[in-house]
């Protein structure tokens, strides 16, 4: 176990500059996740770690040792790969061994080892298998286990989830989350699922486009994105955004959106102050918005389609004159919601919405973002 | 979501087609009976150009003629073809030295094919180059090579001898095909020459179906560069490795161009393969039902050897 430097780290493909700049300090035993879309420098980074790409500029010091121009194995790490790279001709019980077996480990001290990883990962009845003859939930596990056996310094996990279905992916989330906390390796785990990222990370590191759009804490980044990016990418759905000029009156700033004015709070509205009279992007997330009461200021918009989920509805309508389309969420940042339609999540909706005026109100003590249109940094 | 919903014009109706003899081979229930058509050519071009002849060859090697007939059963059977050829020593040095062969070849062509494939799987400049190169003998035609090959071994006039005499490594000229040792070297040389490339290829294309992350989670497991070849590149190319060198096998065994025109054979049987023989003994000397006898020796050699290769190599990963 060990605490990871990463200073000014920087990768580049001739001149495309897959990685700027990257600095960053993990604590020992933390969980940190590299979050992003495709492209942006995350594998990147993890690869450089592992020491199976050469970094360009900067170094990379775990527990004090500078591993920068080490090789992969003398660094005392473990990866997990999204295929998992698990070898077909042998079994479980020699994949998991395989690390062990390279660094001449007694065989007795790997058969050890192996059946305690076994055991901690319940894979116990499934190692004389071979691969081919397990599930993909069952050979995420072994691929943990050929990690967690050779008890390293660091754990890197390469979207080591991506290729199970939806319901397994939810569990082997739990369960990773889990067995890093009761193992307590610092581990560096790369998604682009920004579920993934908010439901195990101590820390998110969100990228784009090579450069570190933001470190902090999963509440950090969903409550105060540093930029429309950061704010976008966090929380599904996405972030609407909403056009309009920023006002002043006896109440303090606020922007009118159809009907509806948006007005943000401390110290947002206190940074605002120098926006007045100026167009400015405004944040707002999909759960802030809920249904008006009857005599309550609102938003009257026709929803365009609502996606019923049993116990919420999510409510897509227009707002033509302030919606933004701004690509942000999902694995390729081109295919990100750009069309500028906007959405509320709805709660407690007994009665189907479509065809008729819906009339939407922000939620008491809800926050209002808003940004730069020009630098989509964050006013704050 | 209006834009979409407007009516559509009714789709043609599809008009059902009737097909061959009013059977529609594109429907599921006649799919089989469509398969079955378009392997007939094929299986029966097989029947007559392989199963045929092979089948007048095991009949023939019962026989005692002299001359083929195309006619089963025309004399009494007789196992005499065989007890000569059991009994006989030029047989047992056939069998001797396609053995020899069999093993010099495929293992130096394996060795070579092997390495030639490692290296042009690099990155560098001229890769493509490179690899073509490598494939360049087998694109040539065997008999051309080998005369070709003849006149650069030849004792007074190659250029092998003369290179070596000017590199100072023989002290005067070597006669390649008059003494069997020499004989049987410039054989395995050229043969290796020309059966190398197709094992490069075959190994180029198993090496490019090695996902990298077999390679990548080795060396963070502290694998060395010989490690990851033991552990991940033979296991992996298994497969690859058994086809090829049942082909390889088969090859060396059937191959008959560049043995007969670089010795015929020779010296003193040095160089005589059973394919060499039998063409001999059906040939030169006209004793078909001897040679034929040879011939299904042979059939019977390489199918034993092929059955067992690629029941070794099917279980040998997955």
């Amino acid at each position: 176990m060990a605490d990871i430097q990463i200073q000014n780290l920087s990768k580049s493909f001739g001149a495309f500059n897959a990685l700027k700049d990257m600095s960053l300090q993990i604590n020992d035993g933390e969980f940190v996740v590299f979050v992003g879309p495709s492209g942006c420098g995350k594998s990147t980074a993890l690869k450089i770690l592992a020491g199976l790409e050469a970094a360009s500029g900067g170094r990379i010091i775990i527990g004090g040792e500078d591993v920068t121009e080490l090789a992969p194995g003398k660094r005392d790490i473990a990866m997990v790969f999204q295929n998992y790279a698990l070898y077909p001709h042998l079994t479980v019980r020699q994949n998991i061994g395989f690390g062990l077996k390279m660094r001449n480990t007694d065989k007795a001290e790997i058969n050890a080892r192996v059946e305690r990883a076994a055991q901690a990962l319940e894979i116990t009845d499934l190692l004389d298998r071979r691969p081919k003859a397990l599930s993909g939930g069952q050979r995420q596990r072994v691929a943990l286990g050929r990690a967690i056996v050779r008890e390293p310094r660091v754990f890197l996990m390469d979207e080591p989830l991506s290729n199970l279905d939806a319901a397994l992916r939810v569990q082997m989330r739990a369960e990773i989350t889990a067995l890093q906390r009761r193992i307590g390796v610092t581990t560096i785990y790369v998604t682009h699922d920004q579920t993934e990222a908010m439901t195990m990370a101590d820390r998110i590191v969100i990228m784009r486009r090579g450069v570190v759009q933001q470190i902090g804490t999963p509440d950090e980044l969903f409550n105060r994105p540093n930029n429309i990016f950061v704010a976008g990418f966090i929380g599904s759905p996405s972030m609407n955004f909403i056009t309009g000029t920023l006002a002043r009156d006896d109440k303090g700033v606020f922007i009118e959106a159809g009907g509806l004015q948006l007005r943000p709070e401390g110290a947002v509205a206190h940074a605002a102050s120098a926006y007045i009279g100026r167009s400015v992007i405004c944040g707002i997330r999909p759960e802030a918005l809920g249904l008006a009461a009857p005599n309550e200021a609102a938003l009257e918009v026709e929803p365009m389609l609502v996606e019923s989920l049993g116990s919420e509805a999510y409510v897509h309508f227009r707002l033509p004159g302030h919606q933004v389309a701004i690509p942000v969420a999902g694995e390729h940042e081109h295919e990100g919601r750009a069309s500028g339609t906007l959405i509320a999540r709805l709660y407690d909706v007994d009665q189907s919405l479509i065809g008729r005026q819906v009339r939407l109100a922000i939620k008491p003590n809800t926050s209002i973002h808003l940004f730069d249109p020009a630098t989509e940094e964050a006013i704050k | 979501m209006s834009e979409f919903s407007q009516s559509r014009p009714a789709a043609p109706i599809v008009r059902r087609s009737h097909g061959l003899f009013g059977i529609d081979l594109a429907s599921p229930r006649h799919a089989n009976k469509l398969g079955y058509l378009l392997l007939a050519p094929a299986a029966l071009l097989i029947l007559a150009i392989l199963v045929y002849p092979m089948l007048l060859a095991i009949d023939l090697s019962f026989h005692d003629v002299k001359f083929a007939t195309l006619s089963f059963g025309a004399d009494d059977y007789t196992l005499k073809n065989y007890q000569r050829l059991f009994s006989s020593p030029e047989f047992w040095n056939a069998i001797r030295t396609t053995c020899m062969l069999l093993l010099v070849v495929t293992s130096i062509s394996l060795c070579v094919g092997m390495g030639t494939a490692l290296l042009v799987n690099q990155q560098f400049r001229g890769r493509s180059f490179a690899r073509m190169l490598i494939a360049l003998p087998w694109a040539v035609p065997e008999v051309v090579a080998v005369v070709t090959w003849v006149w650069i071994l030849d004792a007074s006039f190659g250029v092998l001898n003369w290179l070596l005499l000017k590199a100072g490594l023989i002290g005067g000229q070597v006669s390649w095909f008059s003494s069997p040792g020499s004989a049987f070297s410039a054989v395995t040389m050229v043969m290796v020459w020309k059966g190398y490339p197709f094992i490069s290829i075959m190994i180029l294309a198993g090496l490019q179906s090695i996902p990298e992350e077999f390679y990548q989670a080795a060396k963070v497991d502290g694998a060395n560069v010989f490690q990851r070849f033991i552990w991940i590149t033979v296991p992996c190319l298994a497969p690859v490795l058994g086809v090829t060198l049942v082909l390889t096998v088969l090859w060396v065994f059937r191959d008959f161009s560049i043995i007969y025109v670089l010795t015929g054979g020779g010296p003193v049987g040095a160089t005589e393969t059973l394919a060499i023989m039998t063409y001999e003994e059906a040939f030169s000397f006209f004793r078909m039902g001897y040679a034929s006898s040879i011939g299904v020796v042979t059939l019977l050699i390489c199918a034993v050897i092929s059955a067992f290769l690629v029941k070794k190599t099917s279980h040998a990963i997955y």
